[in-house]
């Protein structure tokens, strides 16, 4: 919450003391420690498995080892494919929570809009929730045929009813004096949605698109499984099916590494979009 | 010469539905409130108090009985009533200049004018240089003082009070009842506080309306000769205080 620019208590004098230079300073030395002893543990694994694989403790073939998937990557480099696939990849996954978020959000509006509606319509969400949505991708697969737009719907469909729900939460819970107060201005159905309700549930629609990041991967993933034709889901598949683990590995860590990024490129907006908090 | 009335209300009578059946909540409401007075509503806790208010702020309808403001016909939430609800309600994502346009925002009347007024509000009240402030940046008065601001910025000639100073420790509640007390004669509003605070209602107010226990209707109401010149705190030190104070304290009839 504070950023350190807030006024430092009164008690604190210009010059500090030998005690709270003590506490600094303990306090960086766990924050190194923190940070040496997770990559140690990186490094750790990655220096484990290549010499079990070297001895042949393990067997490279089934397990792969980190310098294989370093001569995989170059490979893939070098052919190009390496970005055709990760970027289709990331831009699927991108439009599916992008999608889900802003089509839940905009259901959550109207059963908000209409208790009636938000009644009717409760079983068939609860239904539709409890459903493993991953059931549905052969369905999506007939219907949007064999391509990319079928891997979005499938990770749309996932995001967008939990989606809806949870912002629909995030509605009803809207402090009700702030909406009281709006209607004492003589406040339209509008404005109470645009001036309290969507604002005040920002933190909402944000924690719902941060686990939509999450399911979106899941749904293009799996997408890419069924579809096999590009992609890092591909990649995995597809070198599974010819016993290349190197190229799986790779695929995996990959995934791993884009999927950091996105979730703190998420992370990042929040910081950016709730900057009165 | 007749008095002005503010605020007219004639003989209301609100009812409620529920499952287990249905509710009076009012009956037999009537009162007058002149222009530039400052009453106080009290009562046992669901008595109706919050009701009435929500009757005056215009966001229930009466089922029996007529509200008239400035000699109008109520018939739902109007620019000449302002609204202080329970706690600032400041809406965090918005500045405090944000805050205190939001009023004029809703009712369409964003206009160079009324933004100079709301500018010169806060100019007078000592808000102008946290006017691109966040309110969490901001001291419980301060928030206090912002919100009655976003009230006054409306320019309404009744200000209803709902428990506005509940949320506030102590302290800090009899600085602001001060303050925001002063505010309202300077600006010589119309005001009616709404509180189960007894020493708040008699040093804020000229009158104070005694409500009975549901269906709520005027038990009494007591006229409050305290110095009108002097701030609440002054005048909760004055000797016939505690007389109000015992006198109303009986009439609630509160067992525990």
């Amino acid at each position: 919450m504070f950023r350190g620019k807030k006024k430092a208590p009164c008690s604190q004098s210009r010059a500090l003391s030998a005690e709270h230079q003590n506490y600094l300073h303990r306090k960086k030395m766990y924050r190194f420690q923190v940070l040496s002893s997770q990559f140690l543990l990186l490094l750790f694994i990655v220096a484990a498995w290549e010499i079990a694989a070297n001895l042949r403790l393990i067997d490279p073939f089934i397990t792969s080892q980190p310098s294989r998937i370093v001569n995989t990557l170059v490979t893939l480099h070098h052919e190009g494919s390496l970005y055709r696939h990760t970027s289709l990849t990331v831009l699927e996954t991108i439009i599916g929570f992008t999608l889900g978020t802003a089509l839940g959000t905009l259901f959550a509006v109207i059963l908000w809009w209409s208790k009636f509606l938000s009644d009717m319509l409760d079983p068939y969400l609860v239904v539709l929730n409890s459903l493993p949505k991953i059931a549905l991708a052969p369905i999506i697969i007939v219907w949007f045929g064999h391509g990319m737009t079928a891997i979005i719907v499938i990770a749309l469909l996932i995001a967008v009813i939990v989606t809806t729900l949870g912002v629909h939460v995030g509605f009803s819970q809207v402090d009700q004096e702030k909406v009281k107060l709006l209607r004492t201005f003589g406040a339209s159905k509008w404005q109470l949605l645009g001036k309290v309700v969507l604002p005040a549930s920002i933190p909402t629609m944000i924690a719902a698109l941060k686990v939509n990041v999450g399911l979106s991967w899941v749904g293009v993933i799996v997408g890419e499984f069924l579809i096999a034709k590009a992609g890092l889901g591909f990649l995995i598949v597809y070198g599974g099916q010819v016993f290349q683990l190197d190229l799986v590995m790779t695929s995996v860590i990959i995934l791993a590494v884009a999927a950091a990024l996105m979730y703190q490129g998420v992370v990042l907006m929040e910081r950016l979009l709730l900057k009165w908090h | 010469m007749r008095v002005k009335l503010a605020l007219e209300v004639r003989n209301i009578a609100m009812r409620f539905h529920s499952d287990e059946g249905e509710v009076l909540a009012l009956t037999h409401l009537s009162l007058e409130v002149r222009e530039g007075e400052f009453i106080s509503i009290v009562g046992p806790s669901g008595c109706g108090k919050s009701t009435l208010l929500n009757i005056l702020a215009g966001l229930l309808h009466p089922v029996a009985g007529e509200v008239y403001i400035n000699q109008t016909r109520m018939s739902g939430p109007t620019a000449m009533v302002g609204y202080m609800p329970q706690s600032d309600q400041l809406f965090e994502w918005r500045t405090i200049w944000g805050n205190v346009l939001l009023g004029l925002e809703v009712q369409k009347k964003i206009t160079a004018e009324t933004k100079s007024f709301a500018e010169e509000l806060l100019i007078k009240y000592g808000l102008i240089d946290f006017k691109n402030y966040y309110p969490r940046q901001l001291s419980g008065g301060m928030r206090q003082r912002a919100a009655l601001i976003r009230t006054l910025a409306i320019n309404p000639q009744i200000l209803l009070l709902d428990e506005a100073f509940s949320a506030l420790d102590y302290q800090t509640r009899l600085l602001v009842a001060d303050e925001v007390k002063q505010i309202i004669t300077k600006e010589g509003k119309t005001a009616v506080l709404v509180t189960h605070d007894i020493a708040e209602a008699i040093s804020m107010a000229s009158r104070v309306v005694v409500l009975t226990k549901r269906p709520g209707e005027i038990k009494s109401i007591h006229i409050i000769s305290l110095d009108t010149e002097a701030s609440p705190l002054k005048r909760r030190e004055a000797a016939e205080f505690k007389d109000y104070f015992h006198k109303i304290w009986k009439e609630l009839d509160i067992h525990v």
